[in-house]
């Protein structure tokens, strides 16, 4: 009897949980979420800034204390920030369908036990050594997973767009040879369209490992900033832009142009 | 004493049995089944505090998305374009509609992923 009523309340739960959970949470509304927690954390920092002036000017106990406050306040919402930007890159990657760097997670959670690690009683030389434990951690390990995500969904984006241009391409070309086949066209001048279309597509691909190879240097070590790869990194798809334009303004000739001979 | 000894000898009257309609039997079942739990004390009541928690939600996830709902502002979404549908309006290819669609992706893509660069941090606090 025990069992039943467990079994059954526990059944309850899984019923209800994933449905009071997931309430359409999608990138747009991580992306609303980091901007709310970037509007509370350049609060606190004004605040911060204003209490540390006033300490300075006047070293009063009071005024120490009301610095430290603001103080650990600004560090709490800094962590925050940091892990609900995290997030939002995380969602954003999930909807572009790729895969999240392994260590994407493990940043987000450092963030999570961080921001808890801050006590309203820690003196202002403790949060001091807090924050510089913060810094290391974003200087040596979150800066290269921030960057490496953003290059997963830039290189997902353009990646998607030239997948979903190829298979029109396919359909097209499926179209053509069943024409030709009924002998309702010639193969002429499209054959030579189709070459210059697989070229287009083949300089894409060609840009998607250029792009790589340039990331992969983010764990080389052998760099200025991890800013500086990813610029370099993206430069290529650029062009990619310029690529996806001409592959689309080829397919849609192309297609204009099979329709308009067809009986 | 003969009437006692008559008396005596007859067979015992065994009722005949009356068959029971079957819905005070389900109820006798839901009886029992509720006086079990009742007396089992501790699952009794973590029913009851589960069953209450989950009826306090429900009923303020109601209030409170009925009060969400009058406080917004209604806007009025404009409906995205149906590929197919146009295509069929304007007895355009398919494909092409498909084509004119990315066309637009291509041209919003965002290459250095500008809006969701990371937020400029200040780590020198210490005074």
């Amino acid at each position: 009897m025990k069992k039943a009523a467990l079994l059954i309340t526990l059944l309850g739960f899984l019923v209800v949980a994933p449905k009071a959970r997931a309430q359409d949470f999608d990138s747009e509304k991580a992306y609303q979420d980091y901007v709310y927690n970037l509007g509370i954390y350049r609060d606190t920092y004004s605040d911060y800034e204003k209490a540390k002036e006033f300490y300075l000017k006047n070293k009063t106990l009071t005024l120490k204390e009301e610095a430290r406050k603001k103080t650990l306040a600004m560090l709490a919402s800094r962590d925050e920030l940091e892990r609900v930007y995290l997030s939002a890159i995380r969602m954003r990657l999930l909807e572009t369908k790729v895969p999240a760097p392994d260590k994407l997670d493990s940043e987000i959670e450092w963030y999570k036990t961080h921001r808890q690690s801050y006590k309203d009683s820690d003196p202002l030389e403790d949060l001091f050594g807090k924050s510089k434990e913060s810094e290391a951690r974003y200087k040596t390990d979150t800066s290269v997973v921030i960057y490496n995500s953003l290059f997963g969904i830039t290189l997902g984006e353009v990646g998607n767009l030239r997948v979903e241009q190829e298979n029109i391409h396919k359909s097209i070309r499926e179209k053509l040879d069943k024409n030709i086949a009924e002998g309702k066209l010639k193969i002429d001048p499209f054959n030579r369209w189709l070459t210059d279309i697989d070229l287009v597509i083949q300089n894409l691909k060609d840009n998607d490992e250029k792009a790589k190879k340039g990331i992969a240097k983010l764990y080389e070590g052998s760099y200025i900033s991890p800013l500086s790869v990813y610029n370099s990194a993206v430069k290529p798809f650029v062009s990619s832009t310029t690529l996806l334009t001409e592959l689309n303004s080829f397919l849609t000739e192309f297609l204009t142009s099979l329709n308009n001979q067809l009986p | 004493m003969n009437e006692q000894n008559l008396n005596t000898n007859q067979a015992p009257i065994t009722p005949s049995p009356v068959p029971q309609p079957i819905r005070p039997k389900i109820l006798d079942l839901v009886k029992g089944v509720a006086k079990k739990m009742y007396e089992n004390k501790k699952i009794f009541r973590l029913m009851i505090i589960i069953l209450g928690a989950l009826l306090l939600v429900t009923i303020a996830g109601l209030i409170f998305s009925a009060a969400k709902n009058r406080g917004q502002i209604k806007i009025a979404v404009s409906p995205t374009p149906q590929a197919t549908l146009q295509a069929l309006e304007k007895n355009e290819d398919e494909n092409i509609t498909k084509l004119k669609l990315l066309k637009e992706k291509i041209f919003n893509l965002d290459i250095y992923q500008k809006r969701l660069s990371p937020p400029s941090l200040n780590f020198d606090i210490s005074f």
